[in-house]
């Protein structure tokens, strides 16, 4: 191995394992990849929670470019004030597509349910999660659950948006709600079963030596998303069922004409709308952890915090939801205990954003790919969060409610943040899943597209929102055409920062140059074991003795200016040739 | 300990912490299930509130027969399955399948029963479709949520008896020790599902009477 030991190189955790790597670029070795079989049903029928990530990844993958497909054609569609493509039903139908397919078949599962079902045996020191065939059914749910919604958004269409709210998607609409509302209530069981398999995982399988302080914070991230997946998730099924009960029995419970109230269906559907979005941007913030740390080779600031801010934020996250409904007539009292909770449960999001930030002072940080979207992440979120803060006071929030400011808000959160994070957590993680390492230049050129990408096509919707420019119509006055045409050409840059590393990935996996184990040169017990890991992950579980991210003795930061050797450039370590 | 005689699947190094990890499993599922009923109960309660007089007319002609005999049967299938699980983990794998049994009967009579008050409600003009009996325009809310919690409680005693038949199947094989911590996890379920029947039973058939 050819990384000089730094003096803060991590002890490894179980000599063996690190014995067992392959001999560098060495052809593709015995792995989780070649293991158990080449054969399709290997595949389907596997309880590998590494199989299973790929499974997922691949799935997901799928739904993002057809959810970015709709949000495409929209974006061409509004180059102009009358809409270029089409008619108002089907932009209402297309916007319905784009936001369904995004939310529950993208954005939920997207870092949990690949990476997180890669990594998370892996870093506590597990052979599998703690109910493999759990697992593997979570992803058939799906699957399932989700083509029936996309057979109903294409076949069909839906033009109620993603909110489902009645009376519209009870009484008025015309369009394939039930059978899209069906696919959503059971993808959420998938959610549920997910959650589940990660807590008892957590809690039951962590190798010895592995406390609870002392596990990595994406697995903390993991633990407080999966904890809002259990008990938020069920709502959503509850409001989506008494939806499916009314559309298809005719059980009146959401209509206004005989004394039904569809506000409560938004108290319901909030009640987990909001925590969803600690589902998307809590393992983010795992994500981000992992990598600020590597990139700055520092240990987190403020471990402990940065635990408990989690935990605050799944816990609060639950008391906000009224924030979605400030104009729907709720008493100004209540108003004004979630607009003072909405404003608590941005502290603790603060706290982890100033420990990163933290983290970084006196770092030696290198810009590698992962880096430069943890970077676009901590920029992209702080805007998203503060605009948050803004629509969290109600008068602001009664000004631009339905505005295109709240979409550039969730977008700033959801996309901003939690895709780029996602990126960065593939980039990092790729060498690791795939034994290959990916094209730094490249994989940096498309972290800094995404960046402006998204800035050129989120930032004049603030503008356009603050304006007064409403949300969900297919076309819109001549006097916002400007920030519309801006917004659509930084979506058309957007798009191919998406699909780069689409390619590059590709390319790496057949050409790419063959990982080490560590080549970053983190600490972490997924980084012991051979890049990609063995079908059983470790020859012989772990000890762990350590805290994690010791990258240098505790009280002393690694001496300024004294750069440890990282290979050619800042990306991960290449082999030399020999 | 009997714990220890369970089948070790991966990626478990010990019986009882495979053990643990099921029980703690479903106990996590159950919270989540509770909070899937909650959501009707929270619903039920608001319009209740806002209701008072249609909703306690409603409740009136709900049959309390029925309702109570059916509480009464999964009062029982729930000590028959508790006396199944306690005895499989004192190693009596015969006492254990007798209560398997007693406890699939009864849930098999709690859905007859539940099948014979559906048909008498509908002879009653109780579905709140173009015939509803009543006049209270809200009382057809109150049967969206009878109808809409009743069947979703009976789904979940559908996934119940299933269960119960695995573990009839698995008796039948003589593999029931082997898989005690199976016993354990359905007998969990059947429990949630029958308190949840209780808060239905009290929530729908007496409050008001
Ligand atoms: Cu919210």
């Amino acid at each position: 191995m050819s990384l000089t030991t730094t003096p803060g190189e991590f002890p490894t955790a179980d000599p063996d394992a690190k014995g067992a790597r392959p001999a560098d670029g060495a052809p593709m070795q015995q792995s989780f990849w070649t293991d158990g079989g080449q054969t399709v049903w290997s595949w389907l029928g596997t309880v590998d929670h590494k199989r299973i990530a790929i499974l997922y990844a691949i799935s997901i993958t799928a739904f993002f470019f057809l959810g970015g497909a709709a949000a495409a054609l929209i974006r061409i569609h509004l180059f102009t004030p009358h809409g270029l493509l089409f008619s108002r039903d089907t932009y209402n139908k297309l916007f319905t597509l784009h936001g369904v397919i995004m939310v529950w078949f993208f954005l939920v599962p997207s870092i949990p349910s690949t990476l997180g079902n890669f990594l998370l045996p892996l870093m506590i020191g597990a052979r599998d999660m703690a109910f493999p065939k759990i697992n593997l059914l979570s992803w058939y749910v799906f699957v399932g659950g989700a083509l029936l919604t996309v057979i109903a958004l294409l076949a069909g269409g839906v033009d109620t948006g993603w909110t489902f709210y009645p009376p519209f998607s009870t009484i008025y609409s015309n369009s394939a709600v039930t059978l899209a509302a069906v696919g959503v209530f059971v993808v959420g069981f998938s959610s549920i079963l997910t959650g589940i398999n990660f807590i008892a995982t957590i809690h039951l399988l962590r190798a010895p030596g592995m406390k609870w302080f002392r596990l990595p914070l994406f697995v903390w991230a993991m633990y407080a998303t999966s904890m809002v997946m259990i008990l938020a998730t069920p709502v959503l099924s509850t409001s989506l069922l008494l939806i499916i009960a009314e559309r298809l029995f005719g059980m009146p419970i959401f209509d206004a004409r005989i004394g039904g109230d569809p506000l409560l269906f938004q108290h319901l559907f909030w009640f987990y709308s909001h925590p969803a979005v600690y589902i998307m941007i809590l393992p983010a913030m795992g994500v981000i952890s992992e990598i600020v740390t590597v990139a700055a080779r520092r240990k987190v600031f403020g471990y402990a915090f940065m635990v408990y801010a989690m935990i605050a934020i799944a816990v609060v996250g639950f008391m906000v939801w009224g924030h979605h409904m400030f104009v729907s007539g709720m008493s100004p009292y209540a108003a004004l205990v979630f607009s003072f909770l909405s404003f608590v449960v941005a502290v603790p999001s603060a706290i982890k954003v100033f420990n990163w930030t933290a983290t970084l002072y006196r770092g030696q940080i290198t810009f590698a790919a992962p880096m430069m979207y943890a970077l676009g992440f901590l920029g992209l979120f702080t805007i998203g969060g503060l605009t948050g803060l803004m629509l969290a006071s109600v008068p602001i929030d009664v000004h631009v409610t339905d505005t295109y400011f709240v979409v550039a808000h969730f977008h700033y959160i959801m996309v901003g943040a939690s895709v780029s994070a996602f990126f960065g957590g593939l980039h990092y993680w790729w060498p690791k899943i795939t034994g290959r390492l990916y094209p730094e230049g490249w994989a940096r050129f498309a972290a800094i597209l995404m960046f402006f990408g998204f800035n050129f096509t989120f930032f004049p919707q603030f503008i356009m929102g603050y304006l007064g420019m409403p949300r969900r119509y297919a076309e819109y006055p001549a006097e916002f055409q400007l920030y519309h045409v801006m917004s659509s050409t930084g979506a058309m840059v957007l798009a191919v920062a998406y699909l780069l590393p689409l390619f590059y990935f590709a390319y790496s996996l057949r050409f790419g140059e063959v990982a080490p184990a560590n080549p970053w040169n983190a600490t972490g017990l997924e980084w012991t074991v051979p890049s990609p890991p063995p079908k059983h992950n470790f020859d012989q579980i772990p000890h762990v003795e350590n805290d994690p991210y010791e990258y240098h003795a505790q009280g002393h930061a690694p001496e300024h200016g004294k750069s440890i050797h990282r290979g050619q450039g800042d990306g991960p370590v290449r082999t030399p040739p020999t | 300990m009997s714990e220890a005689s369970a089948t070790l699947h991966e990626p478990f190094e010990s019986a009882t912490r495979q053990r643990e990890a099921l029980t703690f499993g479903v106990w996590l599922f159950l919270a989540s299930e509770l909070l899937l009923f909650a959501g009707m109960f929270l619903g039920y309660a608001v319009y209740r509130h806002d209701h008072p007089s249609a909703f306690a007319e409603a409740g009136r002609h709900v049959n309390l027969l029925f309702g109570t005999i059916n509480t009464a049967l999964l009062m029982t299938s729930s000590l028959s399955l508790s006396v199944a699980s306690r005895a499989i983990d004192r190693d009596k794998p015969g006492l254990s399948e007798i209560g398997v049994w007693i406890t699939l009967g009864l849930g098999l009579l709690f859905l007859i029963v539940k099948g014979l008050e559906y048909r008498e409600d509908l002879d009653e003009h109780l579905w709140p479709g173009a015939t509803f009996a009543l006049h209270a325009p809200a009382a057809r809310i109150f049967f969206g949520f009878y109808w809409t919690m009743t069947f979703v409680h009976a789904c979940h005693m559908t996934i119940g008896l299933g269960l119960l038949s695995r573990l009839v199947w698995l008796a039948r094989r003589g593999r029931l020790r082997a898989n005690n911590d199976s016993v354990e996890a359905t007998t969990l379920y059947w429990h949630l599902v029958d308190i949840i029947w209780a808060l239905v039973f009290a929530c729908l058939y007496l409050v008001g009477r």
